[in-house]
């Protein structure tokens, strides 16, 4: 899965990772990993980034084939 | 906040090796000791009950995967004893050795069973795999004979109970109680050593325990059709 936050993030106001990461209630780390790939968010989460960011949860995180596979 | 929170993670850290350290120099009187290490054993567990607001699901997340991987290497460092000690030297590991292998797993699949599945789905499993282990026990201890036949008692009760866990749930769940009670109280006191009470406690008492109480638990939903 690859995610769009880094982006997004700068197009809705330039959030730094620690604004995004009190607005979400998770830890800068957090965000950090997600902008990362290295975790994936719950939906409850990937829920709250959509909407502080301002943009649709497809838009902000992406299916990549692999994904599809077992 | 956070400096607080680090506080008290280091204040529990140092009481935890202060109490192991303390208990081993016999320096405190064992009703302290125990009531010590019944407070400290039951923090972190009503830690993984209780919703941690300051903890975010990625920290949770590590938090559980170091507690598997604590546990995987516990079984690790075990499985290397009983090699070294019991295969190597020939020795029969004793009830305390067979405790801390059988009840951690035995607690990891009745946890894994209850939470996969729907209650009566879950005592179903657990109370048939009783029903095969004491069918198992009754024929090795007895063969083929008369006494076979009346050791299968249980076995056969298991499996009703069993069966009829998804048309009746509570009374099942009333009846795994008290079977799981008759376990505790008439089974354990038996025992040679208070390890293989324990022991026996683990995977014949609680399980049935569990299953009741997770088919009386109120508002408990049907497991749905396939």
């Amino acid at each position: 899965m690859i995610n769009h936050l880094r982006k997004y993030r700068f197009l809705a106001g330039e959030l730094t990772q620690q604004e995004l990461a009190e607005r979400v209630q998770v830890s800068r780390q957090t965000i950090i990993a997600i902008e990362k790939g290295a975790f994936n968010p719950s939906v409850r989460l990937a829920l709250k980034l959509s909407r502080v960011v301002n943009v649709r949860l497809e838009d902000l995180f992406v299916l990549e084939k692999q994904d599809w596979e077992a | 906040m956070k400096n607080i929170r680090y506080l008290l993670a280091g204040a529990y850290l140092l009481a935890l090796v202060g109490t192991i350290m303390l208990g081993f120099s016999r320096a405190l009187p064992p009703p302290a000791l125990i009531a010590a290490a019944v407070v400290l054993v039951a923090v972190p567990l009503i830690r993984e009950f209780v919703h941690r607001s300051h903890v975010d699901e990625r920290q949770l997340q590590i938090s559980r995967f170091s507690t598997a991987m604590a546990f995987y290497a516990y079984l690790v460092v075990l499985l290397i004893v009983l090699i070294k000690d019991y295969l190597i030297q020939n020795k029969h590991p004793g009830d305390a050795m067979l405790a801390l292998l059988v009840i951690p797993l035995a607690v990891k699949l009745f946890i894994s069973l209850l939470q996969n599945h729907p209650p009566q789905k879950a005592a179903r499993s657990i109370t048939l795999f009783f029903a095969g282990v004491w069918l198992i026990f009754a024929l090795l201890s007895h063969g083929l004979s008369w006494m076979t036949l009346v050791e299968m008692l249980p076995f056969l009760l298991l499996t009703g109970l069993a069966l009829a866990t998804d048309r009746w749930p509570r009374l099942c769940g009333v009846l795994l109680i008290l079977l799981g009670l008759g376990f505790g109280f008439v089974f354990l006191p038996s025992q040679r050593s208070f390890y293989g009470g324990l022991m026996l406690f683990t995977v014949l008492a609680l399980p049935m325990l569990l299953s009741g109480i997770a088919l009386l638990v109120p508002g408990h939903r049907q497991e749905p059709a396939d």
